[in-house]
């Protein structure tokens, strides 16, 4: 019906009244002639229809037969729309010239914005563009994008990354500029000791070391001084009594450093065990509203497992807000296993190896292991403590609160 | 009498045949769609058209519809549909 419709709206068709009482005889006649009518309604005093243009004189002449009277109310279609349009020429000029115009003005560049600017202007980033070959009312065609960026920073150093962006008509200049980096600050530092540790190695740049190999230090302990002190034998009596000069320390010290770890296991352990009886309960929820629950709510077992498994219906499509939990109990048997003594002291030894590697810092390298067994007062459990030791640089700078 | 006869065979013919019996016996199709549309295959002419009623002649009678703001949408040789709110469709003979 719609490839119907389309088809007469593109030849052209008319909506004709008909009047007179053998309205019937000369629609029955027009089917017989295979011409198309359709859309027939029925008004007060007449029918309107719709008829192919081709058809009309047809009709009209069948019309004189039955003494029907036929008007034309109104005529549709491209035929008639292209005739009116020609009649209205201007408008259908001053359409085109629009239309073109419009897209003319839309393949070029109208305005230009900056973003990320900071310390240079606007302006004067404008103004570098523009040197560089972007400027308003250009085509977008011709534009070289990265050339232009390129341009751009070479004519300013203080540029470090540009970007062209076009929006639309609009033209996006994005800048980023360059960061000065701050300058490392010369004033007076100290290293101190980030961990405890035994010292092994001293190495001192500039400063002055307040430890030597073999000290055991603490945490924060001052390990090289940030000062200079005139020290050379050659120096005169008057020469070693000028007054230190306070600097930024900097050297490494080398330590051992200890990562312990403890562990403890029982000798007797508790395994569970499922005995295979279980007990199923259902529950539909509606809107996050439980709604029905099947299965029993006692739970006969002593010791149990609760398994609890939520299932929607797939979304889809749509979402339904319906679910269904199911929980699963599973009695357990509970059995006391004795464990030997070396297994017990493998399991505490497992568990302390796991809490000292928590400690150990990323990249370091263990160069000792340390395991021992410590006496308990305690019954029935053995303890153990897992010690790992490291050689590494425990010199940091000192911040102004003092330590790490 | 022989027309009847004629009719009879006609019906055995299209059970044996399984073909569709309105082609065999001549008869009108008719395709409703709620109170919205009728569409009627096989007719013979229009009787009688106002916004009211449509009345189609049809091979044995006429099939009359009823309704308000009815609209023949589509008129063709064998085919007629009819549009608008139809409160009865009634056969005549």
């Amino acid at each position: 019906m719609f490839i119907h419709k389309l088809r007469y709206y593109f030849t052209g068709y008319l909506i004709i009244a008909v009047q007179g009482r053998n309205t019937e005889k000369l629609v029955n006649l027009a089917i017989r002639r295979r011409i198309p009518i359709w859309d027939l309604q029925h008004r007060t005093d007449y029918t309107c229809l719709k008829i192919d243009i081709d058809s009309f004189f047809e009709m009209r002449h069948l019309a004189r037969q039955t003494a029907c009277r036929l008007q034309i109310l109104q005529k549709v279609g491209l035929p008639f729309l292209y005739r009116r349009l020609i009649k209205r020429r201007g408008l259908v000029i001053g359409l085109c010239f629009f239309i073109s115009v419009l897209y003319f003005l839309s393949s070029m560049i109208l305005f230009i914005d900056v973003k990320g600017n900071e310390n240079l202007e606007a302006e004067y980033i404008l103004q570098l563009a523009e040197e560089s070959g972007a400027s308003p009312w250009l085509f977008k065609g011709k534009l070289n994008q990265n050339e232009i960026a390129q341009q751009m920073l070479i004519k300013e150093p203080k540029l470090e990354w540009v970007g062209l962006h076009i929006q639309g008509t609009r033209l996006l200049i994005e800048v980023v500029e360059k960061i000065k980096l701050p300058v490392e600050s010369d004033t007076q530092s100290h290293l101190v000791a980030a961990k405890d540790g035994l010292v092994t190695d001293v190495l001192v740049v500039t400063g002055e070391a307040k430890v030597k190999e073999g000290d055991t230090v603490r945490r924060g302990q001052l390990l090289i001084e940030g000062i200079l002190r005139p020290q050379s034998p050659y120096l005169s009596e008057e020469e070693a009594q000028l007054p230190p000069v306070p600097v930024k320390a900097r050297g490494e010290v080398q330590a051992r450093v200890w990562y312990e770890g403890y562990g403890e296991a029982a000798l007797t352990e508790a395994v569970r065990q499922r005995t295979g009886k279980r007990i199923v309960n259902w529950t539909l929820l509606v809107n996050e509203q439980p709604v029905l629950r099947i299965g029993r709510t006692q739970i006969p077992y002593h010791v149990y497992d609760t398994e609890t498994a939520r299932r929607g219906f797939s979304e889809r499509i749509i979402r339904f807000p319906v679910e269904i939990i199911t929980e699963t109990y599973h009695e357990v048997d509970l059995q006391e296993k004795k464990i030997s003594k070396a297994e017990a002291l493998k399991i505490a030894t497992e568990r302390a190896k796991v809490l000292a590697e928590l400690q150990l810092p990323d990249g370091e390298k263990v160069e000792d292991v340390t395991i021992e067994e410590i006496p308990l007062t305690e019954e029935g459990i053995v303890a153990v403590r897992y010690v790992l030791e490291t050689s590494e640089n425990i010199a940091v700078e000192e911040t102004v609160s003092g330590g790490e | 009498m022989n027309d009847k006869k004629v009719s009879k065979w006609r019906t055995r013919l299209a059970d044996a045949l399984e073909l569709p019996r309105e082609i065999i016996l001549n008869l009108p199709r008719v395709t409703v769609i709620g109170t919205l549309q009728c569409y009627l295959e096989n007719h013979r002419g229009v009787i009688e058209y106002t916004g009211e009623r449509v009345r189609v002649a049809i091979d044995s009678g006429e099939l009359v519809i009823d309704g308000q703001d009815l609209v023949i949408r589509y008129l063709a040789d064998e085919e007629i549909a009819v549009d608008g709110n139809i409160s009865a469709i009634r056969f005549e003979t």
